[in-house]
């Protein structure tokens, strides 16, 4: 049989997951009302945060503010689609021994945001933690004030004009034209294109792809690209290098809403790539108030799944026993709400639990060093083995 | 056995064979017993001259005590012994030895001690009887004091004699006469009397006090350690003293620290439980004499009941009427010379179980005040935070019992526990495993209050009483009274928990403290976003400040 016709006939299959209508993401009712705000709303949103702390002086009142929490003790599944949103569960922030330090890095994040929009300019994570570090101390601090200024404000981090930098990257069959620029994804040597923190100046996408390959992380993406893997298969090759970025997740989502084509996840076969499978699909619960604007509903696993390991005769040498902590954290994946909307996943998830190993991706190079290209992803698709 | 074999000992001989029970069982021992025993001495009868000035009125001196400890050489001693030449110097003063150079090399174990005092000093007539004579002194009522059996110094000057064979000097002066009295005395063994080698009066020295000299054999590696330590703490609990040593070249100071002199002890009447019946003939030989009985003078013999209430403390008449008639069974109106050795043997046993009489007098006891003792322990241990407990009084075979334990935390004082004891104000530095306030502390269980892993910690437990109840007659570490040891343990406690409380109120306001800090260092910085983010409308940034931290003192009252 020819590559082609080979081919034509996974093209055949792909169809018949194409998405025609690719629906809006509804909060559900007792989930927090996100809005995206402009940037004079945004303002505004900070003044009156500052106002309300002030008038409190007047009664001689310690300024207190309620942030939202956003961890799992206020996240809320859809129970129809499994989508993860934040819930009305908040924290005050005051003038007191306790919350004062978070007080003030809110307030100092709030400043710095006030003036940028002010400018009408954007700035990094890391810039805007530049801007105080005797406060800040660890950009993680600041990075997490920003997202909690955001939610406070009701709003999505975008709103804020602070970016994080780039992380994730695409190459293959895309065109987009960014702040103006056209750029063309099958020019893009090997590395491929940076994923743009501005994804509002991301426009005009335009792909004849029939899917998109999205890859856990930066060593597997590298040696499909390197094997032009889009040029066999009409494809989009994107990774978010591990955990994704909020400008991956919405570039992916914007992608699938654009072309409603499909899109195959290549995860490590361990608790972790599931949980990065989790936050394109269902979204995730520190960013859960941004989930309409960043998960993807057409995704399937399809690697490295856990039954692979035995189907593909992977050798037990690269197999690793699954550590306390991964046990810890598999247990509790199967426990949240979104997994059953996905029992296909879930099986693979006991499956990877009863047999106590898990393996990466580079597994398969146990195989030889051209496997995965050659051998275990034409199988895959050909035999139309996702889930 | 038949009289003539039995060969009597006489005291300076059997203290000479057995001198392991005095503290002199080696070298090292014997050279810190010999200054432990002239010190205490001293310190005896400076806080006697203290009382004595007291009652009449007069002003007193402090007493100022100086030691010193001069190595010399063997060949230096046996010149002295050719020259059998006198002493030099005069007054209790010396800054050293002069007349022998010092001795470096360690392995030379001669060492001559000088021991000297402001006290009141001793009467011509009665040196050669107090130092010639083992178990001679002036000490031996009921009376809470250092020195009590009339041999230290005795001991001292016979290991001298043992291991040099030179004499001791004594230099006395007394404060009603203007004249010096100088004495090199040694004990005839055999006789357990006094030999002379030369006595003499110097007029027209106008000092008071005394100062011996022993040239002994000793062993100071071992024993300078421990007599720095004897110092160190001595000066906790007799802190109106200054002590002043001298070791070779080198010179400590521990300086008085207080002008407060304690309460002296005041000597007592026995109480009937003290006694045994070897005593109590004694009291009863002492008969016939001259007697006061309900301010009658009387000469002869008194009654029974008489006798007791004369001669016990805490016996009215009708006590002692009540204890004859209905626990001893013999007429109370017996004239005492009627007394057997049957009815002496009855009164004996009966005195020490009956348990009517009244408790132990401790009126005639001295307790340093918490506040000279805690004045010492700053100035020595540097500690942050002493708590002071005075424990109950106790008695022990009829003599009062009393405890302070003094509790000194933090500071500059070195992780860990370490305990001091005193036994009537004389630092025990040995056996501390065996001694009752090691078993109190082991019970008091300090890590249920303080972290000694964390904090340092010294525990000074002093016990003063009559008769401090030693284990034997090495006076080196208190026996353990199950009484006693629960007494010192709760004492211990209730000074823990004060340590206790005290540390978690220090940690409370450090906490306070830290949190205003905190508090302020914010309200700056929102002053300053606050005001930026809303252009200064309605306040500016130092308004929205001074507001906050009037929010913050209302809560805070930190004055700052
Ligand atoms: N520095 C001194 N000043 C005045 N008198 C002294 C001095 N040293 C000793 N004495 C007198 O000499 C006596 C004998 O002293 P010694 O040390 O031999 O016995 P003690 O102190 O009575 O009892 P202990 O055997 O317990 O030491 C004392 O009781 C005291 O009266
Ligand atoms: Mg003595």
């Amino acid at each position: 049989m020819s590559q082609t016709s080979q081919n034509l006939k996974i093209i055949e299959e792909l169809q018949k997951l194409k998405k025609i209508e690719i629906e809006a993401i509804k909060a559900p009712k007792d989930a927090l009302k996100i809005k995206e705000l402009s940037l004079e709303e945004t303002k505004q949103g900070i003044e009156d945060i500052a106002l309300n702390l002030l008038s409190l002086l007047d009664f001689d009142e310690r300024p207190a503010i309620s942030v939202p929490i956003r961890s799992a003790q206020n996240t809320i599944v859809d129970q129809e689609t499994g989508h993860i949103f934040l819930g009305h569960n908040a924290v005050t922030r005051s003038l007191s021994p306790a919350s004062v330090r978070q007080l003030a890095v809110l307030i100092r994040v709030a400043d710095g945001i006030h003036e940028l929009l002010t400018l009408g300019r954007h700035s990094t994570k890391r810039e805007l933690f530049y801007t105080d570090v005797n406060l800040f101390q660890d950009q993680t601090i600041s990075d997490r004030a920003i997202e909690d200024l955001a939610v406070t404000l009701r709003t999505i981090r975008n709103a804020t004009n602070i970016v994080a930098s780039a992380k994730g990257k695409i190459i293959g069959r895309i065109r987009f034209r960014e702040s103006g620029d056209l750029i063309d994804c099958t020019k893009m040597g090997t590395g491929g294109k940076a994923i743009t923190p501005f994804q509002e100046q991301v426009e005009d996408i335009d792909s004849d792809a029939e899917f998109v390959l999205l890859v856990e992380k930066d060593a597997a993406f590298m040696s499909l690209s390197e094997a032009k893997i889009y040029d066999r298969y009409p494809c989009i090759l994107m990774t978010g290098i591990g955990s994704p970025d909020i400008a991956t997740r919405m570039m992916l989502r914007r992608i699938v809403e654009e072309t409603g084509i499909p899109v195959f996840a290549i995860m490590d076969a361990d608790p972790y790539g599931l949980e990065i499978l989790r936050s394109y699909t269902f979204g995730s619960k520190a960013l859960g108030y941004e989930t309409p604007w960043l998960v993807t509903q057409n995704i399937y696993w399809l690697g490295l799944r856990p039954e692979d390991m035995q189907n593909y005769k992977i050798p037990k040498e690269v197999y690793i026993p699954l550590t306390d902590a991964d046990r810890k954290k598999g247990k509790e994946l199967l426990d949240e709400i979104w997994l059953q909307n996905k029992p296909k996943w879930a099986e693979q998830l006991k499956l990877m639990l009863r047999s106590g190993v898990k393996a990466e991706i580079q597994a398969l190079a146990s195989k030889g060093f051209e496997y995965m290209t050659e051998t275990y992803l034409p199988q895959k698709l050909e035999s139309a083995d996702w889930i | 056995m038949t009289s003539d074999k039995v060969e009597t000992l006489s005291a300076a001989q059997w203290f000479k064979e057995n001198s392991e029970i005095a503290g002199f069982d080696n070298p090292g021992k014997s050279t810190f017993t010999s200054v432990r025993e002239l010190v205490e001495n001293s310190l005896d009868a400076c806080d006697d001259d203290i009382q004595l000035l007291q009652m009449r009125g007069e002003e007193i001196e402090y007493p100022n005590i100086n030691v010193v400890i001069h190595p010399v050489s063997h060949e230096r001693i046996r010149q002295k012994i050719l020259a059998n030449l006198d002493g030099g110097g005069s007054g209790p003063v010396l800054e050293g030895i002069e007349d022998f150079e010092i001795e470096h090399d360690p392995s030379e174990k001669y060492y001559v001690i000088e021991v000297g005092d402001n006290g009141p000093g001793i009467y011509h007539d009665l040196i050669s009887l107090v130092f010639g004579t083992v178990f001679t002194g002036t000490k031996y009522g009921i009376k809470q004091g250092r020195g009590r059996f009339g041999m230290g110094a005795k001991m001292a000057m016979i290991h001298a004699q043992k291991t040099t064979g030179l004499d001791t000097e004594i230099w006395s002066a007394t404060r009603d006469v203007s004249e010096e009295s100088y004495f090199r005395i040694k004990i005839d063994l055999k006789s357990n009397s006094p030999i002379y080698t030369t006595q003499k009066i110097i007029p027209d020295k106008p000092w008071h006090g005394l100062r011996m000299r022993l040239y002994l054999g000793g062993n100071l590696i071992w024993a300078k350690q421990r007599i720095l330590e004897y110092f160190k703490q001595m000066s906790l609990v007799t802190p109106y003293v200054n002590f002043r040593l001298v070791i070779g070249d080198e010179k400590y100071l521990f300086q008085r620290v207080t002008d407060e002199i304690p309460p002296l002890p005041i000597e007592t009447k026995p109480h009937p439980h003290g006694i045994d019946i070897e005593e109590l003939k004694e009291m009863v030989k002492r008969y016939p004499r001259k007697y006061v009985i309900k301010n009658e003078r009387n000469e002869g013999f008194p009654t029974l009941a008489e006798f007791l209430h004369i001669d016990f403390q805490g016996i009215g008449e009708g006590t002692a009427k009540k204890f004859l008639r209905y626990k001893v069974d013999i007429a109370p109106n017996m004239p005492l010379n009627e007394l057997n050795e049957a009815h002496i043997f009855k009164l004996s046993q009966a005195m020490s179980t009956y348990d009517d009489f009244p408790a132990p007098d401790s009126s005639c006891l001295s307790i340093l005040p918490h506040e000279s003792l805690e004045q010492a322990a700053n100035a020595l241990l540097e500690p942050e935070y002493i708590n002071s407990v005075t424990g109950k009084i106790i008695a022990i075979k009829g003599h009062p019992v009393h405890i302070t334990t003094s509790v000194a935390f933090g500071g500059n004082i070195p992780t860990g526990a370490t305990l001091y004891r005193f036994a009537n104000r004389i630092p025990l530095l040995f056996k501390e495993r065996s001694d009752v306030c090691y078993k109190a502390l082991e019970e008091a269980n300090i890590k249920r209050y303080i972290d000694i892993n964390v904090h340092g910690v010294t525990v000074m437990v002093s016990v003063v009483s009559t008769r401090i109840p030693y284990q034997d007659a090495a006076k080196d570490f208190i026996a353990d009274y199950d009484e006693l040891r629960e007494t010192i343990k709760l004492s211990m406690q209730k000074a823990f928990r004060g340590i206790k409380t005290y540390v978690s109120r220090r940690e409370e306001e450090k906490k306070k403290e830290q949190e205003f800090e905190k508090l302020k260092e914010h309200a700056n910085r929102l002053g300053v976003s606050l005001a930026k983010i809303t252009k200064g409308i309605p306040m500016s940034e130092s308004e929205i400040q001074s507001r906050l931290m009037k929010i913050i003192m209302s809560e805070y009252s930190i004055d700052k």
